[in-house]
């Protein structure tokens, strides 16, 4: 049966100082989908300089794990589950 | 934290001789301006906690030769839900990495040739006002979290009376205060690894002094970045090394928070070419204190926080040379820093500070092997 309760999470970046509830989320999306959404209105940075794009995943804390891409936002969250936002990004040299 | 945009601002670009080369409408990154003005009215106010109900707004401040429609410089206005505001003057240097992206669009059309210098000027018109809050979205609902700057009580003049000043602090950074031994292990680092950057996180405590309400900062421990992959070329924060350093401080139970990075560049041992002669290498740009593009990348996406720093160590023929740089009014600089230390004996890399150049990629172009 589908689930149609309000799906309500939290997401924070890194360090903790940036932290946003996100509420009635689609259950439908998937994590690709909500990441792509939710970097730009979290103020996180979508691209480095040169316009290059940088790569968020999303950790979920109650589970300790990393979630795919690909997995589906109602099938791998529950409410009041903390995701964080986590970039791959290279501090460089010359 | 809504923003407000009752002006548009506007990029020109110029040849050295003066020259049009076009103008087009500014696109830029406003959250450092934002996160600026909103630690101003922390400092200043003495408030640890801001409302998501606050409101910045950017307004042009003329030039003064120029006039309007021209800036010398923009006003990030943060008023609070009680009428209360707080200001913070933002130079237009703030529109320097978006100018350089427009600029290679020019190098593309072949208005300019590649690596020939330009200058620009930002005009701003007003226009109706449109806001950059978190609009409605089809699929999801946002609402930002007021997150309170976690101070501690302390007292300014005693960490002042067991330090020595490296670099001068600019009357509008806070001071930051760095251990001695902190310090020396970031050197270690880089000395063990010297064919690779290498890089760590710091942690520490934001304080506010009893005697002004001002803040400082604590630098209290560097944890490294061991499961960052580094290169000769560039050092890669990952979610495992965000993991560590978030156990790191869960183990310590200290309630420290993220503050800053450290990274090294080893010029000396791995960019510079052996074969070239001790004065080339003297003289040798990949051997000056550099904060890249994708340094400040690193800083804008991890460390956007105004109190935030980065500690850079190069690794010189004339030995480890530290630069200090954080935020100032929405721009990154080099600033100096203050050492705590048991005894009041220098450690003798930091007597001598390298004044940097910050967000260029042009070293590599400079270097003549």
């Amino acid at each position: 049966m589908r689930n149609i309760e309000p799906l309500d999470i939290t997401a924070t970046d890194v360090t903790g100082q940036n932290v946003v509830n996100v509420n009635a989320l689609d259950r439908e999306m998937t994590v690709r989908e909500l990441l792509e959404s939710l970097v730009p209105r979290m103020r996180l940075p979508p691209m480095g300089n040169g316009g290059r794009p940088l790569t968020y995943q999303a950790r979920l804390e109650r589970e300790g794990r990393h979630l795919h891409s690909s997995e589906v936002v109602g099938e791998a969250l529950q409410t009041s589950d903390r995701i964080m936002l986590q970039p791959t990004i290279e501090a460089g040299g010359c | 934290m809504k923003t407000q945009h009752p002006f548009r601002f506007i990029l020109e670009l110029f040849k050295r001789d003066g020259s049009a080369l076009g103008q087009l409408p500014v696109v830029a990154d406003w959250e450092p301006a934002v996160e600026a003005v909103r630690f101003a009215a922390h400092r200043q106010l003495g408030l640890d906690a801001i409302g998501a109900d606050a409101v910045v707004e950017f307004h042009p401040a003329w030039h003064p030769t120029l006039g309007e429609p021209y800036l010398k410089s923009f006003e990030a206005v943060l008023t609070l839900r009680c009428a209360r505001r707080v200001t913070c003057q933002v130079p237009t240097a703030f529109f320097k990495a978006f100018a350089t992206a427009a600029s290679a669009a020019m190098v593309s059309r072949g208005l300019l040739q590649p690596g020939e210098l330009f200058e620009y000027l930002v005009a701003a018109f007003r226009a109706p006002s449109w806001s950059s809050a978190v609009e409605p979205h089809d699929r999801f609902a946002i609402e930002e979290v007021p997150v309170p700057l976690a101070v501690k009580p302390a007292m300014l003049g005693e960490f002042l009376s067991r330090s020595v000043e490296c670099g001068a602090t600019d009357p509008e950074d806070i001071r930051v205060f760095i251990p001695q031994e902190v310090l020396a292990e970031v050197e270690m680092l880089t000395r063990q690894a010297p064919a690779i950057e290498v890089a760590s996180v710091l942690i520490g405590h934001l304080h506010r002094d009893q005697a002004s309400t001002d803040v400082f900062l604590e630098v209290t421990a560097q944890i490294p970045a061991r499961n960052s992959q580094g290169t000769a070329l560039k050092v890669t924060f990952g979610p495992d090394t965000f993991h560590a350093v978030q156990t790191a401080i869960a183990l310590r139970r200290a309630e420290e928070q993220w503050i800053g990075w450290a990274h090294s560049h080893p010029a000396a041992s791995a960019w510079c070419n052996p074969k070239c002669s001790p004065e080339a290498r003297a003289q040798c740009p990949l051997q000056r204190v550099f904060f890249s593009a994708d340094d400040c990348d690193v800083h804008r996406t991890l460390f956007s926080k105004a109190f935030s720093i980065a500690l850079l160590i190069t690794n010189t023929d004339a030995g480890l040379v530290p630069a200090l740089f954080s935020w100032r009014n929405g721009i990154i600089v080099q600033r100096g820093f203050n050492m705590l230390g048991q005894s009041q004996v220098i450690h003798p890399t930091t007597t001598a500070v390298a004044v940097a150049t910050i967000g260029d990629n042009e070293n590599e172009k400079l270097c003549s092997t």
